[in-house]
């Protein structure tokens, strides 16, 4: 014990120590590593949480729920509650309601406050213990609203407005569910104008019974009604997020990918400059396990200090980053109020293991090196360096196989909708940029020492050798920056291409001058509507030609949920143009829809479904399934939504009810936008509905685009952050390891100035390199995201579009970064006592 | 729908007594509504003002206004009037325009081996009136509540279920056209045929036991009372209900009840009843029996409480001989001696389970004994109040000659004065 105490102190604590800017460096590295895992892990669960929470807490313990296109027929609910079976059913109208008092968007349920007995699961089950509350419109409202008893609560739904009574206050078991109203299904369907329809029937089925009731159901239902094991719909949205949440882990887990070159170099850096000692202790009796397990200590508490102070820096991110994921999740997926941030078991566990795993990893190969040592070898020097550069030859061979391999990646089907392959193969491509990064960064710097011995003098070609000489180390540390270059670089191309393709998207796309719809749309597949009459009264405006019509329903299709949309098609044949990127001429397209032959299908859809054009599908609709025509595939970028548009006028026989999700509006040539804009909201004054002209629902849609990416922005920002703090650290490595050389440099002469130059030069010469590096890597991995991992998690296709200002920005930034970096290790460097620092030697 | 048709504008309900009482089924009297309850939550809630019999309970459970003010009774509101044609089968389905109507079943079965069954299977409606500016299936229009239980006499069980629904999509009702009144699957079917004697097949389930029976009436439906009018106490003329029974049914069919089947065949009675509310200011329950007696005669039996526990003249009944013909029993001529009582540990309630009835004016002296003591009709977290209806034993004489008998007792009131104790708030604090 004894001993080994002591081997630990001497060996690893001392010299941590006295290092302890370097210390702090790594550790921070691992701290913001685990921390971003941290965070985004615990942001991904409390976006998830928030519509989980509303969804499943108002479901209780149902078994089935039975829904169907444009609702069900509330007959059927009828013939199943007469059903004579020991069976229970919730009948359900739900909806998304505008609080106008402070513009918040809550969901909306119908429940049957009298005759449903499963209400009680809810926890403080609303009891109309006079029926007279139901001659009102009452509502119960969830906690977090913080309405009270006898509270007034005007709402707005659609074009309906209604003031409700506030009755109670409910809190359903479990937390963070988010803000809801309960009304009794009278009220909803009034306020949701959804007379005579149900959205969702739960079957509760009795305790205990494994019975599948599915026929039974289906006997007495319509056949266009889907029965599915409850909590299919928050299923659906699990599985779209999930693919999402994976991305942000991948990313997560890059920042920690850095933070590890990091540890290993640091390691590294101690094994090299502590030969001697190692020399020493072995000679003096510590075996090679013992030099092997305190370099893995060394490492381990790296990983543990830093994991530890990750958990509470993560915690602390989380908060930004619950909003930054919450805004994606709104806008891309299902409107969800994020819940509750708990830091649970599993996330600190996983943020430990990846903090801790990823250090004692990176430590392994400097400890080995550090247990073979010799006790003869004491006073030899810099044998790591040797075997770099001899492996240099062999590693452009591996580094091609690795290349080959990330391209074989590529062409990997998804795996349960994850795109393993994709994920791999930027880590292949890391891995190819590490092991060639040797041999790279040695031509690389001697052409730069010949190079800049013109401009800067005799002090930079030192500077390169310097580096050269210390290639084992500065190869890493180019890598570990090449790395996280690389992840912003393949980041910002592929949000830069998505934005452009969005924004040209959108303008093709919407060509009405104005959109009219709900003010309360409950964001992405709520059914918020208006009446058709709005639409009559626009076309009425003066300077309107057309007003297009569009209706859209939720469809589940061979097990997925898809949007149909009801349009005019001859109007958007007229003045829209969709883009088809498969099937027939865009005229026979048209035609077909206009002939009530079928639909068009979005990229999404075709691309999941695998169904191309000329393909029938069959979709559950009014009385029963209908074949339909795939006629053509279209971009989309609304989201990640599988949709299908069809002739609004063919399928209103199937879908009878004419009420509109939205307009769109058409001016005549000429006429007077402010005029028209003005006509319009009067058209509609007073009803909840909004005309936005397109130029701002545009600007809305990349604000909306932007608000999507903010987490990926921050993580960036951070991974560029390690980056830098990862230079900082290298430089004050070489500055510690080239003392000597410095101090003899001092002795022959050389000014402070000039050994501050030569390590800003060194500064530069990294940043550049690892800037050039990076910027291959991340072009590389850009093509990856976009043509595999986006594809195949989101079913988008992204044409490339180079962000070049902000790559420019990127790259002049990091080398301005790099060199600021440099500025404490020069100053460190011009502090050497060269006298002391050669005695010592 | 009646009333919303009739009076478009109006979105006030149809004005209530509070206290207004039914036929056989007065309700106390004398109550002022009750002062809002604040529950633990702290919310306000309002009380459930009477307890006292199962009409009222519909009247406080539902919520219809405890308003005094019977002037406001609107005249198309269903009046009970003397001469009233009955016409089937119309008249054995729901009359809308009367505030409260019900269907009782009540019946003693028993296996081949002898296991004896009691059950009720009861369907209540209640109109409220109500408007609005679109209307949907689901407004409160009519309102209906439901009982089942069972009685496992060798078991000593209980079991007892309610429901409630509005009308809803095909939810509940009780129509002439599709020959059902039914509460989700509670249902009865009116068989077409014979309209004088309707075959009426009984359903109902929940998750502990099940009922299915085929009704067959051995004599044709009997009105009680005079000219069609059932009078409930001897001086109000106002206090009045059409009431109409088939007082014996041969019953066959099955009962299910832990985890068995078992075929079943007994004697049943078939209560229908409908009135508009009328006040009943001195009553706090009453105590009602129907009985066959295996002579073929049948009885039903009733009497109004006042809150010193006794009837005084306000006893009366029907005899129904064995050939249908039906006699009424003039106002006293029924005297009710409470004998045994049974303490409910429920709910504190405590009632006569026993009884020796009197009706000298046809030479009859009975004896009446619950199967097994506990048939209170009590639900968790139940709406209706609580009352005590079971199956008994009947022994005694009848001119002369020693006679046997089954029937239903029903008593109501008895757990009134635990109404300060929180039964307004789903019953007895334990």
């Amino acid at each position: 014990m004894g001993a080994g105490a002591v081997l630990l102190f001497r060996l690893i604590v001392r010299p941590m120590v006295r290092d302890r800017a370097r210390a702090l460096f790594t550790l921070s590295a691992v701290a913001l590593g685990v921390a971003v895992i941290v965070a985004v892990d615990l942001a991904g669960q409390a976006s998830m949480g928030s519509f989980r929470a509303s969804l499943e807490s108002l479901q209780g313990s149902a078994s089935y729920e039975i829904t169907q296109v444009g609702g069900i027929p509330e007959a059927a609910y009828g013939e199943l509650a007469r059903l004579e079976e020991p069976l229970a059913f919730s009948p359900r109208i739900e909806g998304f309601a505008l609080l106008p008092g402070t513009g918040e968007e809550v969901p909306l349920f119908g429940v049957d406050l009298v005759g449903d007995t499963t209400l009680g699961e809810m926890g403080g089950r609303p009891r109309p213990d006079s029926a007279e509350l139901l001659d009102v419109p009452s509502v119960w409202v969830s906690a977090s609203l913080g309405a009270s008893p006898g509270d007034t609560l005007p709402v707005a739904a659609g074009d309906r407005r209604m003031d409700l009574v506030v009755q109670g206050v409910i809190e359903p078991p479990g937390t963070g569910a988010g803000p809801f109203l309960l009304l009794d299904i009278s009220v909803a369907q009034r306020l949701l104008a959804r007379t005579g329809r149900l959205d969702r029937i739960y079957v509760h089925t009795p305790r205990g019974d494994e019975r599948d009731w599915t026929a039974r159901l289906a006997a007495v239902l319509p056949t266009a009604a889907s029965i599915l094991p409850a909590g299919t719909r928050t299923d659906d949205n699990r599985r779209m997020l999930r693919a999402f949440r994976w991305n942000l882990r991948m990313m997560s887990y890059t920042t920690i990918l850095v933070g590890a070159f990091l540890i290993y170099n640091t390691v590294t850096a101690y094994v090299v400059r502590r030969r001697q000692q190692i020399g020493i202790v072995r000679a003096v009796g510590a075996s090679r396990a013992m030099v092997r397990a305190a370099f893995l200590i060394e490492g381990a508490v790296f990983g543990a200090v830093g994991a530890v102070a990750g958990l509470v820096l993560g915690r602390l991110l989380a908060v930004g980053a619950v909003e930054a994921v919450g805004g994606t999740v709104s806008s891309l997926y299902v409107s969800s109020t994020p819940g509750e941030i708990a830091l649970g078991t599993g996330t600190a566990a996983t943020g430990l293991a990846a903090g801790l795993g990823m250090s004692l990893l990176s430590a392994w190969w400097p400890a080995r090196e550090a247990a073979g040592v010799a006790p003869t070898e004491a006073m030899a020097r810099a044998r790591l360096d040797y075997r770099v550069r001899t492996a240099s030859r062999r590693s452009a061979v591996a580094a091609l196989a690795l290349v080959a391999l990330a391209v074989a990646c590529c062409f990997v089907p998804p795996v349960d909708r994850i795109p393993v392959g994709g994920y791999l193969a930027p880590i292949l491509l890391a891995a190819a940029c590490a092991t060639v990064s040797p041999r790279l960064s040695a031509l690389a710097l001697a052409a730069a020492g010949r190079l800049l011995a013109a401009p800067f003098g005799v002090i930079a070609s030192v500077a390169a050798r310097g580096l050269a000489a210390s290639l084992g180390r500065t190869s890493v540390i180019v890598t570990a920056m090449a790395v996280a270059i690389g992840l912003v670089v393949s980041m910002g191309v592929t949000v830069g291409s998505f934005r452009a393709t969005v924004a040209d998207w959108l303008e093709s796309r919407l060509k009405a001058d104005f959109y009219v719809s709900p003010v309360a749309d409950g964001g992405r597949g709520a059914a918020s509507t208006m009446s058709e009459a709005v639409a009559a009264r626009l076309e009425a405006v003066p300077g309107v030609m057309d007003v297009g019509r569009f209706r859209t329903y939720s469809v589940r299709y061979d097990g997925s949920p898809a949007t149909l949309g009801l349009a005019d098609v001859d109007l958007y044949r007229r003045h829209s143009g969709i883009d088809f990127f498969a099937g027939p001429a865009p005229e026979a397209v048209w035609r077909a829809l206009e002939a009530g032959e079928g639909v068009i299908a979005s990229e999404l859809f075709s691309y999941r479904h695998g169904v191309a054009p000329g393909d029938t599908i069959h979709l559950a609709l009014g009385s029963g399934p209908v074949a339909l025509a795939v006629a053509g595939v279209f971009y989309d970028y609304s989201g990640e939504r599988q949709l299908l548009i069809g002739d609004r006028r063919a399928l209103l026989a199937h879908l009878p009810d004419p009420r509109l999700s939205s307009a769109g509006v058409y001016l005549e040539p000429g006429a007077d936008f402010e005029e028209a804009r003005a006509a319009l909201g009067r058209a509609v004054s007073g009803r909840g509905i909004e005309v936005t002209p397109t130029r701002a629902l545009r600007e809305q849609a990349i604000l909306v685009f932007d608000r999507t990416f903010t987490i990926t922005y921050a993580l960036e920002a951070i991974a560029m952050l390690v980056a830098i703090l990862a230079m900082a650290e290298a430089l004050l490595n070489l500055v510690y390891d080239r003392r000597s050389e410095l101090a003899l440099l001092r002795m022959h002469g050389a000014s402070l100035a000039q050994v501050r130059r030569l390590v800003l030069v060194q500064a530069g010469l990294l940043g550049v390199l690892a800037s050039l590096m990076g910027l291959a890597l991340g072009a590389a991995s850009s093509q990856v995201l976009l043509r595999v991992i986006h594809k195949q998690s989101f079913g988008w296709s992204l044409p490339l579009h180079w962000p070049w200002e902000f790559l420019a920005a990127v790259l002049a930034g990091l080398v301005v970064a790099s060199v600021v970096a440099g500025l404490y290790p020069a100053r460190v460097g011009s502090r050497l006592n060269p006298v002391e620092v050669l005695r010592a030697e | 729908m009646a009333s919303r048709r009739r009076h478009p504008g109006r979105t006030a309900r149809r004005a209530k007594t509070p206290f207004a009482s039914g036929s056989r089924r007065p309700p106390r009297a004398g109550g002022e509504p009750r002062p809002a309850r604040i529950d633990r939550a702290g919310r306000v809630r309002p009380s459930l003002a009477v307890r006292a019999g199962r009409f009222l309970a519909l009247v406080a459970a539902l919520g219809a206004p405890l308003v005094a003010a019977s002037s406001e009774r609107e005249p198309e509101a269903g009046s009970v009037r003397p001469g009233y044609g009955f016409e089937f089968p119309r008249d054995h389905f729901a009359h809308p325009s009367f505030d409260s109507e019900w269907w009782y079943y009540t019946g003693n079965l028993e296996t081949a081996s002898g296991r004896h069954f009691g059950f009720e299977l009861t369907f209540f409606r209640r109109a409220r009136a109500f408007a609005a500016r679109e209307p949907s299936a689901w407004d409160l229009d009519q309102v209906w509540l439901a009982h089942f239980a069972i009685t496992d006499t060798r078991a000593g069980r209980f079991v007892v279920d309610e429901r409630i629904n509005r009308s809803g999509p095909g939810i509940a009702g009780a129509d002439a056209g599709k020959r059902r009144i039914w509460n989700g699957n509670w249902s009865v079917e009116w068989r077409p045929g014979d309209e004088a004697r309707p075959t009426q097949v009984l359903t109902a389930m929940n998750r502990e036991a099940a009922l299915r029976l085929v009704l067959e009436p051995r004599k044709p439906a009997v009105a009680h009372g005079r000219e069609g009018v059932s009078r409930k106490v001897a001086g109000d003329p106002r206090a009045v209900s059409h009431y109409l029974s088939f007082t014996r049914l041969a019953a066959t069919g099955t009962v299910a009840i832990g985890g068995e089947e078992l075929e079943v065949s007994g004697l049943a009675w078939m209560d229908h009843e409908f009135f508009s509310d009328y006040p009943l200011p001195d009553k706090v329950g009453w105590d009602w029996m129907s009985i066959q007696l295996e002579d073929s005669a049948d009885l039903m039996l009733f009497g109004l409480r006042d809150a010193q526990g006794d009837h005084g003249p306000d006893t009366t009944g029907t005899l129904v001989e064995s050939d249908g013909g039906a006699r009424v029993i003039e106002w006293g001529g029924v005297l009710l001696r409470p004998g045994r009582r049974w303490r409910s540990e429920v709910t504190g309630a405590e009632y006569p389970v026993e009884w020796r009835v009197e009706i000298p004016a046809h030479d009859v002296r009975l004896d009446v004994r619950p199967r097994i003591d506990d048939q209170e009709v009590y639900t968790e977290g139940g709406l209706l109040p609580v009352y005590w209806e079971g199956a008994v034993l009947v022994s005694g004489e009848r001119e002369g000659r020693p006679v046997a008998g089954v029937g239903y007792l029903e008593m109501t009131g008895y757990a009134e004065r635990f109404e300060a104790g929180g039964l307004g708030e789903g019953r007895v604090e334990p």
